[in-house]
Formats: C-alpha cells, sequence, structure tokens
C-alpha cells in the first residue's frame, strides 16, 4: 500500500496575527506553515506537494533562501531549523538545528547572498538574532523593549537588518555584528517589514493600519523615512511584499483586501475577491514573484491573485484534525473539528477541486458525516458538536436537524440514520423516532435490520430499528471505539480502544475473529468494509490496514500515513480515502 | 523456581533441531498436573512460520523454538529463537506456572540467543522476530 494522492492541509492562522508564507521564483514553489509540519508546494501544479515533520513543536515562521536550495523554518519552542529543498525527503540534508527562544519563532529572513540569516521571535532576553545557516552567531539584535514580531535582511550592501516589534516601533541595525542605528515609533504592533529586491527602499506595515516607506541615504549610509501613510486599509496591516522590479509592492489587511502601492504608498489597484463578506477573509500574509501574487486568508484558503484584479485560483484544504469523508458518486466530502466541511472531486486517481460546501457553517467541530437520502437525493448527513445534523446535498447545506445532546457518533441506511449522544441512542427510521436513553455510548453501525453500538465497558450492544436490544456482545475489556457492518449485513466488525478488532457474525451473534487482528498498536478510529468484503481500519498509532474475514489475515498495511493518528477511511473501488489529525487527505492504493 | 521439571524429550527435540535440522519448529507445554514440561507439537523441516504460530492457542500459555532463516549483510543465516507465548487471554494461573517455568526450560537449551515474549500475534510478525534477531 502507498500513499498516490495527498490533499494537503490549508496554512495554520491565528487571528490578529501575521501568517508566513514565502514564494521560491527559482524553483517554482511556495512553502508554509500547518499545524506541526511545513509544506512546499509547487506554483503550477497543485498535486506537487512536499512534506517537513522534524519540527516538535507548532510551526510559525518560514522563508526561502534567495537560491531556493535552502529554507528556514521556525516553530513555537524557538527553533529553526535549515535544511535542504532539492532532495527527496528520506535525503533531506539539515544543516542547522538551533534554539534561539523561549517562545515561538515570529519571522526569519535570509541575505542576498544565501549566507546570513536573521531570526526574530518571543524571547525572554534576546528577541533576535543573525547567524549563519551553519549556526555561527552574527550577533544580537538589543534595542527593542518587547517581542519583535517581524525582520528582513537587505539583499544588497552595505548589509542592514530592519525590524518590526510588539513595542510599537520599527528599527535598523547596521553589521554584522548588527548594531542598533535607528527606530521610529508608530501606534500598534508591526506586523511585516520588507526591503525592496535592489535594497534602496523598505516597507514596513502596523496593525495600526500604517503603511511606513524608509529609503536609503547613500551620503548618509542609512535609511530616512520617505513616505507615511495613515488609515491606508480600513483593517490593521498584516502582510508586505515587493514586486520584482522595486517599484511597487502589495500590502494585505484584515479588511479583506490585497493593495497594490506605489513607493509613495498611494494605492495602484485594491485587489478583493469577490466571494467575499465574512472575518474567513481576512487577509494574513502575502508574497510576491512578480508573476505570482498569492495570500493567505484566515480560514487557510490561499489566493493566487490576478494583478488586473480577481482570483486565478483559490486553493483550499482543512485546518484542524479531518474527523470524517464520506463518497456520493465522484464528489468526495470531509469534515473537520474547525466546522468546516469541504467538497472533492475524485478524477484519475486524483482528488481535485476542493471546495467549501456552501451554506452557513457551524462554528464547532464536525464529528461525523455519512452518505444518507435526503428527499430523495444522494448525499451526506453531518453531525456537528453544536447539536445538530446537517443535511449536505451537490456541496450545500440543505437542511439543519436538532439532535437530542452532543452527538458523538453516527451512522446511516438509505435514508434512516442512527446518532449517538451523552443521552443515549436516537434511531430515525421511515418518519419514526425510537430512542433509548443510555450514558455510556460512544460509536454506533447500522445495517438493513439491526443497530449496534458500543459502550465504554467494551459491550457491543445490538437493537432491533424499533429500539428493542436483540444482544450484548462481550469480548472487548475496554471502549468499543469503531462499529461497521459489512455491506449485506452479515457480518459486524468491533475495534476497541487499546488495539483489537473482533469480528462478529449477525446470524447467531458468534464470534469468528478474536485474536487475529491485533496489529494496531493504538485504539481503532474507524472501520470501513470495502466492496470486494475486505475490511479497512484506521487508529491513533497513525496506520491504516486492510483485513480479510475469509482467510483472517493481515492482507496489507501502510504506516504513518498521518501524523498523530488517523481517523477515518472509506474504500472507493479498490483505493482508500484517508483522513487525520495532520487535516490531510490522503487517496491510497491497496 | 516453580519446581516444574523439564522432560527428556524436549532436550532430545532441541538437539536433533540444532544438530540435525530434523524439525523446523517444536512447542512445549507444562502437563495437567502441573509437574513437567513436555513436548506439544514439532513441524516438519518443509512447515512455515503461519503452521508454527497455529500451534500456540488463544486462550493458554506455550514455550516454543523456530529456526528462522533470515539475511544479514547478503549473507544467508538460520538461529533458534526461544519464543515465549503468553496471551492476555489464558487464566492467570497458567500465565504464572509458565513465566516461573522458562527458566529452567531455557537453561536446557543451551545455545539459544533470542528470546521473544508474544502476547498476542502482532508481537510475533516475522519482521518482529528479525529485527530482534539483528538487535543481539
Amino acid at each position: 500500500m502507498e500513499c498516490i494522492s495527498e490533499l494537503p492541509p490549508a496554512p495554520s492562522t491565528i487571528r490578529g496575527t501575521p501568517s508566513r508564507i514565502s514564494i521560491n521564483t527559482k524553483t517554482g514553489r511556495y512553502a508554509y506553515v500547518s499545524g506541526k509540519n511545513v509544506y512546499l508546494r509547487s506554483l503550477t501544479d497543485d498535486n506537487k506537494v512536499e512534506m517537513y515533520s522534524r519540527h516538535r513543536g507548532k510551526t510559525t515562521a518560514v522563508r526561502f533562501a534567495p537560491s531556493g536550495m535552502w529554507i528556514a523554518t521556525g516553530d513555537d519552542t524557538g527553533v529553526i531549523h535549515v535544511w535542504d529543498t532539492t532532495n527527496p525527503p528520506d535525503d533531506r540534508v539539515i544543516k542547522c538545528e538551533r534554539s534561539c527562544f523561549a517562545g515561538a519563532v515570529d519571522d526569519i529572513a535570509w541575505s542576498g547572498d544565501n549566507k546570513r540569516l536573521v531570526v526574530v521571535g518571543d524571547g525572554r532576553q534576546q528577541m533576535g538574532e543573525a547567524f549563519t545557516p551553519e549556526g555561527a552567531s552574527l550577533g544580537v539584535l538589543n534595542g527593542h523593549g518587547a517581542e519583535i514580531t517581524a525582520c528582513d535582511f537587505r539583499p544588497t550592501r552595505p548589509f542592514f537588518i530592519a525590524t518590526g516589534s510588539k513595542d510599537q516601533s520599527c528599527a535598523f541595525f547596521k553589521g554584522p555584528p548588527f548594531k542598533f542605528v535607528s527606530s521610529s515609533a508608530l501606534t500598534n504592533t508591526v506586523n511585516a517589514v520588507r526591503f525592496s529586491p535592489n535594497g534602496t527602499h523598505v516597507a514596513i506595515v502596523s496593525a495600526d493600519k500604517t503603511v511606513l516607506v524608509f529609503s536609503y541615504d547613500a551620503e548618509a549610509k542609512a535609511f530616512a523615512e520617505s513616505a507615511r501613510l495613515e488609515n491606508a486599509h480600513t483593517k490593521g496591516i498584516y502582510g508586505v511584499a515587493w514586486a520584482p522590479q522595486s517599484d511597487m509592492f502589495a500590502t494585505c489587511s484584515a479588511d479583506g483586501t490585497v493593495v497594490i502601492r506605489g513607493l509613495d504608498c498611494q494605492t495602484i489597484t485594491t485587489l478583493q475577491d469577490p466571494l467575499h463578506g465574512t472575518i474567513n477573509d481576512q487577509q494574513l500574509g502575502v508574497d510576491w514573484d512578480g508573476e505570482h501574487l498569492i495570500s493567505v486568508s484566515l480560514d487557510g484558503t490561499i489566493r493566487f491573485w490576478n494583478i488586473d484584479g480577481g482570483v486565478d485560483k483559490r486553493i483550499e484544504g482543512h485546518q484542524k484534525a479531518v474527523n470524517d469523508i464520506a463518497l456520493v458518486g465522484d464528489k468526495l466530502y470531509s469534515v473537520d473539528a474547525n466546522g468546516c466541511a469541504h467538497v472533492h472531486t475524485l478524477a484519475d486517481g486524483l482528488v481535485v477541486d476542493t471546495a467549501l460546501v456552501s451554506g452557513s457553517m457551524p462554528k464547532n467541530a464536525f464529528v461525523s458525516c455519512k452518505n444518507c437520502t435526503i428527499d430523495g437525493e444522494e448525499g451526506v448527513m453531518a453531525a456537528n458538536m453544536d447539536g445538530s445534523l446537517y443535511s449536505i446535498v451537490n456541496g450545500a447545506i440543505v437542511a439543519k436537524l436538532p439532535a437530542e445532546g452532543t452527538p458523538i457518533a453516527l451512522d446511516t441506511q438509505g435514508a434512516a440514520y442512527a446518532v449517538v449522544s451523552h443521552t443515549g441512542l436516537e434511531i430515525h427510521g421511515e418518519g419514526e423516532t425510537r430512542t433509548v436513553a443510555r450514558d455510556d455510548l460512544i460509536s454506533v453501525a447500522m445495517c438493513e435490520k439491526y443497530v449496534a453500538a458500543g459502550t465504554t465497558k467494551g459491550h457491543v450492544v445490538v437493537y432491533s430499528h424499533d429500539g428493542e436490544q436483540i444482544a450484548q456482545l462481550e469480548e472487548h475489556p475496554r471502549d468499543v471505539t469503531a462499529l461497521a457492518f459489512n455491506a449485506d449485513g452479515t457480518l459486524l466488525a468491533s475495534g476497541d480502544a487499546i488495539k483489537r478488532i473482533c469480528l462478529w457474525t449477525t446470524e447467531d451473534w458468534s464470534l469468528t475473529v478474536a485474536n487475529d487482528w491485533v496489529f494496531h498498536t493504538a485504539r481503532i478510529r474507524q472501520l470501513h468494509w470495502g466492496p470486494s468484503g475486505k475490511l479497512a481500519s484506521v487508529s491513533n498509532d497513525r496506520s491504516v490496514r486492510v483485513w480479510d474475514p475469509e482467510s483472517r489475515k493481515a492482507l496489507a498495511d501502510c504506516a504513518e500515513v498521518h501524523l498523530e493518528g488517523a481517523f477515518c477511511v472509506r474504500w472507493v473501488g479498490e483505493k482508500l480515502v484517508t483522513g487525520g489529525a495532520d487535516a490531510s487527505v490522503k487517496l491510497i492504493s491497496v | 523456581m516453580s519446581g516444574v521439571a523439564v522432560g527428556e524429550e524436549c532436550v532430545t527435540i532441541y538437539e536433533e533441531m540444532k544438530m540435525s535440522r530434523k524439525y523446523k519448529f517444536a512447542t512445549f507445554r507444562v502437563n495437567e498436573d502441573l509437574t513437567e514440561i513436555v513436548p506439544d507439537a514439532v513441524g516438519e523441516p518443509d512447515a512455515d512460520f503461519e503452521e508454527f504460530l497455529s500451534k500456540f492457542p488463544e486462550k493458554d500459555a506455550r514455550y516454543g523454538i523456530i529456526d528462522i532463516d533470515y539475511e544479514d549483510d547478503g549473507c544467508a543465516k538460520s538461529r533458534i529463537v526461544f519464543i515465549f507465548w503468553s496471551p492476555d487471554g489464558a487464566p492467570i494461573r497458567s500465565k504464572m506456572v509458565y513465566a516461573s517455568s522458562k527458566e529452567s526450560l531455557r537453561r536446557k537449551f543451551a545455545g539459544i540467543m533470542t528470546e521473544v515474549q508474544g502476547n498476542d500475534l502482532s508481537d510475533l510478525t516475522m519482521d518482529e522476530i528479525k529485527g530482534r534477531i539483528m538487535r543481539v
């Protein structure tokens, strides 16, 4: 088994905090941070993805070296990694791993010759440091009174470093050994600082909506303020990026716009997504290489802007763990712990055309989504922690039904569905609703005749669709976390919180597989029967496995599919689609 | 020590396995009176690993020895590995007797360098056992 296609997660974002994204023209890629990982993606081919997963903390900053050979990334434990981007993931060279600060790394910049780095962040005593890519120090940035949030390196000599800080000022350092030269006050946190590619100007943007431009005075050998525009945007400004010709730059803001400005700060073009309107459109990061102007918004959408107006391309993905997936025809639905539902198209073995499901999204986490017949149409039913069930047909939310209690698990059979919540089990048949009051149910599966529910005590309780208890199966020592009936309802698979999967015959409720399917090493998260009668399972141990009920053997496995746990699995023909804690969706061949 | 004796046939089987490769594997159990360790099953030289695993009951403990063929730096080698099978489903008394008698059996089998404890089938995969051999 191997992963043949991946839909990577969207960049991690925090409201009111800039989000770093970096383009490298030479290698045609851009990089962003998501969870504990760093993603490198091709500017032209959306299916070309590379992941770097060696950071132990949540990644917070990323910057390509101008050559594109190396990249520097930082995390919220203050550690910087400098690694090469040219070798395949197994042979990657980590040039430097260095602990810089007690808190998060906020920004990174390279000198034009790829031989010096500056890193700023949330330190206790030092908030910024310059060093070589090998890790040798070139000086400490002294002069700011609070966390330094932004930095850039002048690409031409003499070298300067410009910084912006939470102490509401920006400063210049000259070096090496980068000594404080001057500072200018603003009225709020400085969010981004960037030198023009020719080194003559530097643009500084701040949460107080101000844009500042400094220009280099060759006689005084210092930078002096040449333009200032207050209230340049209607909300705080989070990112700035220069055009390669150094004659204009783009700023992005929480007001949802990306504005291209001249050296006098005046607006040349205002770009806004026609589909705007919510706080999710706050633009928190921007980069520009002349051909591509890309920005990150609060919901993690990466927009490729057309400089003449409008959006060429939107790249969407999940920002939090993918809790469940469902397949309707060639449309794949995925729901996450952020309350986002996405719809994708499966074509030629690739997951393409990702879009947000339309309709008003809940703020709570989705726990599950399953195929369901809704008013005669094939759609998806999704259970949300806000206590509602959402019906989704053709990529749009068509109805919202209340559930009793907070849903924990959901399964469907045609138009009927069963929901497990903290208050018990609800079985919705054709027009009739039956409830079973119990507080120990955590999983559910449904077939044409039965509804099976797993308890925290390790029992599987089988009910008829009328809510009458038929059998209680006792084998698991603890929580039964996953259940699945096969297509014709003759077999029931159950997985527990330890690692074991059991198989039951529904004819006489006898145990057919008890101790053979034990190769997972952590909690079983979901089970799904395939069209050829094979069972797929995913677990917190990050792996996905396939089992054969006839020979009782483990057929195949794929380890390390989703870092921090694989949460859901669906058969698509003879392939598997999985989702997990790393917020990605993967297509796996068996 | 539990006072459970080791039957002479056990040692004979091991010697035959080691010297003349008469068997691929052998399993041993403690007899009903809990006084002696006796042979349970043996495998012909062409028996496979699956057959060996099938000799371990789901609800009782066992000892086993198996000749594992493996490759080290492109060089084909074989080694006899001692397996202590003690599934979670076995009665507690049985698990205790088998655990306390294990050393006396192992001491009779001179030259076994690798021991693997199996609590369920996931501990007794070929990869797991070969990994253990390489580590010694």
